[in-house]
């Protein structure tokens, strides 16, 4: 490999789970679930019963920037407090020589703007015939319009939040092709560090897939688990009765730093990231060749090719995903490798999703434990691979991570470090 | 710091395209650009005529269509895709790509876009009762998805990026970035570190972007950021005394970058090297520029750092040049701090004077436009250039474009929320180096 080792040293999320890392893994490994039973006036009108919202995350006590408090929608506003949870793990928040030049390489949600936010502009707008007027529009509806309605919009609010609550002006980078953004992060972010452009960098991945608008579009793909059966999972990965996701949202980061700079100031490192790896097949994947060729340009990058000793996978509880995830893991590797995924205690986290693989990556590699695949009961022929269903205890010294959303797949390599 | 494997892979630009309210055709664009023409007008795509703020620099999309041979209403439902797409196509032809026996696994994406009218085309023929009644509303968005599938991925910004890859068969990352109005910039840095990484061979990079729309319109009206000058034309007067705001406009300009060897072997159309990249963050506030131009400042050091020029081979610098008060003022005392001595004899313009603020496709066009100054040894003017300001006292090119001797230029974008890139771009003499 060339380049400098990249670390990471540390580690932050904010999940329906728990408000810190410490409350979210100790639940996650519990086998806990985060999801909610969604009510009102969307549940009324939908046959759509859960959702896996945070809870109970007073962003006034963690954000000290005022004005973010105020602009920051929930995707973003999980972003600032999760880095800020990662920073101080990392022992460098409030250390400004050190910040200065940190980078920020995020995958975030592509748009958290609710249709309801337009409703007075348009209810001020319609004419005497009830039909939307435009020249009332531009005399009276406008006034209506949120001044800072393009600001909070804003796709990048989530790193540059990051940025201004913990004072970082380094390179940066913000993704937003869903599901597969935070692991684009990531791989940006090693990149980075790889080849000096910067010496830390926090990286990581936001979302929020709660509004009706989500919600909606997600259920008429058809990949809704709607909790008709009093089940309370966020997904059922890997199992014969799948039937998909529930919506939630959160945000999971890390700090990478080079290897000479974490030493030089005595950090401690929960493991290294090796390799990255990345495809897209525009029209499906339904071999998992693609998903494949991410692996293996994963585990190529840092030349030895050994078998990991786990898959943290995206595992959604949906038919196709999870078999091309299954078939791909079949393929790879000559003996089973274990598969776990963490969307049944979560349900589906979008942007943030492989973030939190890469999370219980690292922590699996500290703790010598693989979180549970909550939701996994029943094995399924079609998708035969050796599940980790419930907390294991187990050495890893190499893991691999990835995030498949049907057409891009994106995969990273970490290893402990001897 | 170990910067060889980084440096060891050269990136040349191999092709251009753009769709901007000057045209479709990159070099009648760039002749119109250096001809000091404008693209601003007012906004036809609602009916605008009331509005506080009307003046916009709107792309033709019934003439592209005409000249695509598209259908017309599903591209007016997604401008930004629909500029992606013609100005990629243009890009690839350009390159020689068309049907060329090139490793499509080595292919990649690495785009800037923005699709907030997507988020507005959901509002359509609402009425006071639907929206008094909740459940009707749901019921209503469920029959749209299910009647119009296309739609919904529409606003998911990843589509764009897909999209590419797809009409090119590529098979290596997709990458949509957003980062506010430093997007397309920010996205051909990144194109950059691709290449120069091993994790792709050619790239299709720049941006895309419309926020022509009623609400965007409306948004940017009350957030103050808009001119309201009475002539349109006029209204895009970067570092000018008396600019009052920005021009929003809409476009694409996308650009296919490829392995500097890998095009030679296949006898690529080499147009311009790209040697550097640098970004950084403000880390001042969600809706304001660091005033004193540290973000600005921060980002063009790393990028000339990175390309291993000096300040003093800069011979022309694509400004942000948003004709706002403030940035047009920060920009200025950025360049100073980096450039030094060098700045006043620095050649700086504002291609937003012509065409506008194109938001996420703004570093995307004005790429193009450093790649073409080099290549035709050209400089673009700074349009509306009448009222020198004492706080804006550098040589801004104004009104009429010019010969020069340029071998080295850079481009700057600076993002809403802070983020900032620069990219620094060699002109290709065609002799090995």
């Amino acid at each position: 490999m060339t380049g400098r080792r990249v670390m990471a040293t540390g580690l932050g999320v904010v999940s329906c789970l728990g408000r810190d890392l410490d409350e979210h893994w100790r639940r996650l490994v519990r086998g806990d679930t985060g999801v909610g039973v969604l009510d009102g006036t969307l549940a009324a009108a939908m046959p759509v019963k859960l959702h896996a919202p945070v809870t109970g995350l007073r962003v006034e006590d963690h954000i000290h920037t005022r004005v973010l408090r105020k602009l920051l929608l929930p995707s973003a506003a999980f972003a600032v407090v999760a880095a800020g949870h990662a920073l101080a793990d990392a022992g460098i928040a409030g250390d400004d020589t050190r910040l200065d030049g940190c980078g920020v390489y995020f995958g975030s949600t592509s748009y958290e703007v609710s249709g309801r936010t337009f409703e007075p502009a348009l209810r001020a707008s319609f004419g005497a015939d009830r039909a939307f007027d435009f020249s009332r529009f531009a005399s009276v509806g406008m006034e209506q319009v949120d001044p800072l309605l393009i600001v909070k919009g804003l796709p990048n609010a989530a790193p540059c939040g990051v940025a201004i609550e913990h004072r970082l002006h380094g390179p940066n980078a913000n993704y937003a092709d869903g599901q597969t953004s935070g692991l684009q992060a990531a791989a940006a972010g090693f990149e980075a560090i790889r080849h000096g452009i910067a010496d830390v960098a926090v990286v990581g991945g936001s979302d929020s897939l709660l509004l009706d608008e989500h919600v909606v579009g997600h259920y008429v793909a058809g990949r809704l688990l709607l909790g008709d059966d009093g089940s309370r999972v966020g997904a059922r990965p890997f199992d014969a009765r799948r039937c998909g996701y529930v919506l939630g949202e959160g945000a999971a980061v890390c700090v990478f730093e080079a290897d000479d700079h974490a030493r030089a100031r005595g950090a401690r490192v929960y493991g290294e990231i090796l390799g990255a790896g990345e495809t897209c097949a525009p029209d499906g994947d339904a071999d998992g060749r693609a998903l494949r060729e991410a692996a293996r340009a994963a585990m190529e990058t840092h030349g030895d090719r050994v078998a990991p000793d786990v898959v943290f996978a995206s595992g959604l509880g949906t038919i196709d995903g999870d078999c091309r995830e299954a078939s791909a893991c079949r393929s790879l590797f000559r003996a089973p490798v274990p598969i776990t995924a963490a969307t049944g205690a979560l349900g589906m986290t979008g942007a943030a999703s492989g973030a939190f693989g890469l999370v219980h990556a690292f922590l699996g590699l500290r703790c010598g434990t693989i979180a549970p695949t909550t939701g996994y009961e029943r094995s399924d022929p079609a998708c035969a691979v050796t599940v980790v269903g419930t907390t294991l205890a187990h050495t890893i010294s190499r893991a691999l991570v990835w995030s498949s959303d049907g057409t891009r797949h994106l995969a990273m390599t970490i290893g402990s470090v001897s | 710091m170990i910067m060889a494997p980084l440096h060891a892979r050269r990136v040349a630009v191999v092709g251009l395209g753009l769709a901007t309210s000057l045209g479709f055709d990159v070099d009648d664009v760039w002749r119109a650009v250096l001809a000091g023409r404008s693209g601003v007008g007012r906004i036809r795509q609602f009916p605008s005529d009331a509005f506080p703020v009307n003046i916009g620099s709107e792309v033709d999309v019934d003439a592209l269509c005409a000249r695509a041979e598209t259908a017309t209403e599903p591209a007016r439902l997604n401008r930004t895709l629909t500029f992606a797409k013609w100005a990629a196509d243009r890009a690839w032809e350009a390159a020689g790509l068309a049907g060329a026996p090139i490793d499509r696994s080595r292919g990649a994406v690495c785009i800037g876009a923005g699709l907030f009218p997507a988020i507005e085309n959901r509002l359509e023929g609402l009425t006071p009762e639907t929206l008094d009644d909740a459940a009707a509303l749901v019921r209503r968005s469920l029959d749209r998805r299910r009647q119009h599938p296309h739609l919904s991925g529409q606003q998911d910004l990843g589509s764009v990026s897909l999209t590419l890859a797809g009409r090119f068969g590529l098979g290596g990352p997709a990458l949509t970035v957003h980062a506010a109005c430093a997007s397309a910039t920010q996205a051909v840095g990144e194109a950059l570190q691709l290449i120069r990484a091993g994790r792709a061979d050619v790239v299709v990079t720049g941006g895309a972007d419309s926020m022509l729309s009623m609400f965007c319109v409306a948004g940017f009206t009350r957030l103050g950021a808009l001119s309201r000058h009475p002539h349109p034309e006029r209204a895009s007067r970067p570092f000018d005394r008396a600019r009052d705001g920005f021009v929003l406009g809409e476009g694409a300009g996308i650009a296919v970058l490829e392995e500097l060897e890998h095009a030679r072997r296949r006898g690529a159309p080499i147009v311009a090297e790209l040697i550097g990249y640098g970004s950084s963050l403000d880390a001042y506030r969600l809706t304001d520029v660091d005033p004193e131009g540290r973000g600005a400042a921060s980002c063009m050091r790393r990028a000339l750092a990175d390309a291993r020029v000096q300040p003093s081979d800069v011979g022309y610098a694509n400004a942000h040049g948003t004709s706002t008060y403030q940035n047009d003022r920060v920009e200025t005392i950025a360049f100073k701090e980096v450039f030094g001595d060098h700045a006043p004899r620095m050649p700086i313009s504002s291609t937003k004077s012509q065409l506008g603020h194109l938001l996420c496709a703004a570093g995307g066009v004005e790429f193009l436009f450093t790649v073409l100054a080099l290549r035709d040894q050209a400089l673009p003017p700074t349009i509306n250039l009448e009222h020198p300001d004492p706080e804006c006292d550098l040589d801004y090119v104004p009104n009429r474009s010019r010969e020069a001797a340029v071998d080295v230029a850079i481009s700057n974008s600076f993002g809403f929320g802070g983020q900032n890139g620069t990219i620094v771009v060699r002109r290709w003499s065609g002799a090995p180096s």
